[in-house]
């Protein structure tokens, strides 16, 4: 029980203080299903065909050099999150963090961060679904025109809002999937990416690479990435594929007994991420090259989804089963993904920073309904206008997700650091675990984010998509981000008692109980 | 002897609130304390969400002592009430744990509608129904509560130790001063010679149960007809019983196990039936 539930009437018994439910959690998940949930969070399969695409696009051959470094601000922030997660586990996290360190304000902008990113992630995800459901009829049927249906704006958009209804539909029910379908999905996926990439390198071997390039040190080497601005793009691509990673970290509690096992799983999953990124970086390059011809990863026809232009030639016959992989690793976490943008408007409804709709929970299935539904009206509605809007949909969704993890992880980072502001000196382990690292990994994530939103003002930013002369992704970033500010003021006028810190008030390390 | 336990399974919705009007009659009528348990369903660590999101069990139990507080009013005064709230992964075994430490004499559940007048059998239900160690009393979704209980059905099935349930309900029926009423329902085909011999077999059975088991005091019933649901329906049921069924001899241990036969009763039954578990011959 928390201090911030208010007592409920007092002859209510609770049958197991505390005992029963959390106790009972406490050694089910060993080493295996700990790494098993964090690359089933990671989603390698969707993440990398949402996101190879767009960071070559920017970075080049450098990409395998941004992987790797793009993972050093996530490992950052989720020490921060780990921190904060421990001393303010209930409902909440960077809603109820930030407001706790920051006040209502900053608080309720980065919970609107997180919303934004969330909504935007809904929104690929259900495209990449799309893309990848007709490329898969094409296979099965062997007639390739079925694949160009998803170029059919209004089919699209249809097909896109029955998954999302379909997804929506399953999280209001509060159907979880279960520890067997998340071995199946993860192996799947991971032996999946595995195989193109072993594929890739054959056509290399025996020469029949689109454009073989041997690997070179330079490829692994961010220094030589051409510009800051591409440097910062690349990252805040990167901090989204590994965009999930924290879950590992925060499932301590529920992992068999030693204290260890949540660090270890923490880094066996960052490895097995890590390996399988660049064994499908390092392959992609070897076969495609950066050049713009018909399989280079410069071409711009093939950056917003490379794994359905290249598995076909990859893979030949087996390609099917790269398409099965992404369609299964991007419903899974449509499907998953709901819950988080349902749950943080469930905690902002309930604190009462948003209207009270929002905190109502549906009793037969305990979760949030009506947040949920909130949640798929204005993905799907968000989708459909910006499948009308923009030339390449999936990679401004991509580029502008990028920026709101960037903003929503900087704030949530900081919060960390002013947070434990008191401690910071008690140890040099304090100093460096709850202030420095967060810290810099705060910093680092909102220097990106200011860069990323400045040179977004290009019209040829990314895709290439504008609208009046300014880069779409630009005015997307800025409007969502300028719409959280008008309905943060609408409700402080209408609801102003979360506004005055009377629902969830500042507090730091030393003054919570 | 100190009042026994029942547990309500309630969650705040419409079913738990016809199931605990339901569980409410029954305690007045046979004199226990209403036990109103409500489990706040744990995260599966495998349902992990992406990108990571809150917690939100302190939200959902902050809720649910809402829903409680509503429970408990809603109970007709007179009848002892607690109210409980459990966190489990498993909301059926969040229950089944309750009843343990209550040391509870029946657990009562809701259930879906079916397209009858009958009910169908929702997840947490199937769940109670396939490992709980107290009878377990399932309450159709549109069932009105018409107020103190009356009568006892028993039904009496016709395979070996499908009679052991009679016993039980001479005692309840005995304690409670309930009118008894012993139960068979057949599906015949008229022209299906090995059907007819069921029915005399049938017949005999519940004749020498009732005899045995109650000196001739229980009333007989037969229901037939060629479907279950016809058979069902040919009995006039008195909205103020319930009918008992014993378990399926597949029933592990002194556990429940809705039968087959069972199964396809409830279907068109417009009474709560109570599923009593193999025993050898405990009270409930």
């Amino acid at each position: 029980m928390t201090a911030t539930t208010t007592p409920a009437a007092g002859a209510t018994a609770s049958g197991d203080d505390g005992d029963g439910g959390k106790g009972l959690a406490k050694g089910r998940v060993g080493l295996l299903g700990a790494v098993v949930i964090g690359v089933s969070c990671i989603a390698p399969a969707y993440t990398l065909s949402g996101a190879l695409g767009p960071t070559a696009a920017v970075v080049g051959e450098q990409l395998p050099a941004i992987f790797l470094v793009g993972f050093l601000p996530m490992l950052l922030v989720a020490i921060g999150y780990r921190e904060l997660n421990r001393a303010m586990p209930d409902a909440g996290t960077t809603f109820t963090w930030a407001s706790r360190a920051f006040g209502p304000w900053v608080g309720w902008m980065g919970s609107w961060g997180l919303l934004a990113a969330t909504i935007l992630v809904l929104s690929n995800l259900a495209g990449i679904a799309v893309d990848f459901f007709y490329l898969l009829l094409a296979q099965v049927t062997g007639d390739d025109s079925l694949a160009e249906l998803t170029r059919n704006v209004p089919l699209n958009v249809a097909t896109c809002l029955v998954f999302m209804a379909l997804a929506c539909w399953i999280s209001y029910r509060g159907l979880e999937a279960t520890k067997a379908v998340q071995y199946v999905l993860v192996t799947f996926q991971v032996g999946v990416l595995v195989w193109f990439s072993v594929a890739a390198f054959g056509h290399v071997g025996d020469g029949t690479a689109f454009d073989a390039s041997s690997i070179g040190a330079e490829w692994f080497n961010p220094f030589a990435v051409d510009s800051f601005s591409s440097f910062a793009a690349g990252i805040s691509l990167s901090v989204f594929i590994y965009w999930g990673w924290d879950v590992v970290l925060t499932i301590n509690e529920e992992t068999k007994g030693s204290a260890t096992t949540p660090g270890r799983a923490a880094l066996t999953t960052i490895m097995v991420i890590v390996a399988l990124y660049m064994a499908v970086a390092l392959g992609v390059l070897s076969y495609s090259g950066v050049t713009d011809g018909a399989h280079g990863l410069g071409n711009a026809d093939i950056q917003e989804n490379v794994f359905a232009a290249l598995a076909g030639p990859v893979m030949g016959p087996t390609a099917i089963l790269m398409s099965l992989a992404v369609l299964s690793s991007s419903t899974a976490s449509l499907q998953s993904t709901f819950v988080s943008p349902a749950r943080t408007m469930l905690a902002m409804g309930h604190y009462g920073a948003l209207p009270p709709a929002y905190a109502r929970i549906t009793p037969r299935f305990q979760s949030p309904g009506y947040a949920t539904v909130a949640a798929a009206l204005v993905a799907s509605a968000f989708y459909a206008v910006m499948r009308v809007l923009s030339e390449d949909v999936l990679w401004d969704t991509i580029t502008a997700l990028g920026m709101m993890v960037c903003f929503y992880y900087g704030i949530t980072a900081l919060a960390c650091v002013w947070y434990f502001r008191k401690e910071l000196g008690r140890s040099a382990k304090a100093f460096l675990m709850k202030g420095l690292l967060p810290g810099t990994g705060g910093i680092l994530l909102l220097v990106f984010f200011v860069q990323t939103c400045y040179d977004s003002m290009d019209p040829s930013y990314g895709s290439g998509s504008q609208i009046g002369g300014i880069g779409l992704v630009f005015v997307l970033g800025v409007s969502v981000l300028l719409l959280g500010v008008v309905v943060m003021i609408t409700q402080r006028l209408r609801r102003p008692e979360f506004f005055r810190g009377v629902t969830l008030p500042r507090t730091d390390s030393r003054s919570a109980v | 002897m100190s009042a026994p336990h029942y547990v309500v399974a309630y969650g705040g919705d419409e079913r738990s609130k016809v199931a605990l009007r339901t569980g409410a009659d029954l305690a007045r009528s046979l004199g226990a304390v209403l036990d109103i348990v409500l489990v706040v369903r744990a995260d599966t660590p495998f349902g992990a969400a992406y990108p990571p999101a809150p917690d939100i069990e302190s939200l959902v139990e902050h809720q649910a002592k809402g829903w409680l507080e509503e429970a408990r009013a809603s109970v007709p005064s007179g009848v002892p009430v607690e109210t409980h709230i459990r966190h489990h992964r498993s909301v059926a075994q969040g229950i089944l744990e309750a009843a343990a430490d209550l040391d509870a004499r029946l657990v009562v559940v809701g259930t879906a509608s079916g397209g009858g007048p009958g009910f169908t059998v929702g997840p947490v239900a199937t769940q109670l129904l396939h490992a709980s160690p107290v009878p377990v009393a399932l309450v159709p979704r549109r069932h009105e509560s018409p107020g103190l209980l009356e009568r006892i059905y028993c039904a009496v099935g016709t395979r070996p130790g499908a009679q052991l349930v009679v016993r039980e309900s001479v005692e309840a029926a005995r304690r409670a001063g309930l009118d008894l009423h012993l139960v068979s329902l057949l599906e015949i085909d008229e022209h299906d010679g090995a059907q007819e011999s069921a029915r005399r077999r049938a017949t005999e059975l519940i004749a020498t149960a009732a005899k045995d088991f109650t000196d001739g005091r229980a009333r007989v019933e037969i229901g037939q007809g060629r479907t279950m649901k016809q058979a069902v329906e040919s009995i006039a049921w008195d909205p103020r019983g319930v009918l008992l069924v014993g378990s399926s001899r597949l029933a592990p241990g002194r556990r429940t196990f809705l039968g087959t036969t069972a199964a396809r009763i409830l279907r068109h039954l417009p009474i709560p039936m109570v599923v009593v578990p193999h025993t050898d011959g405990e009270p409930r």
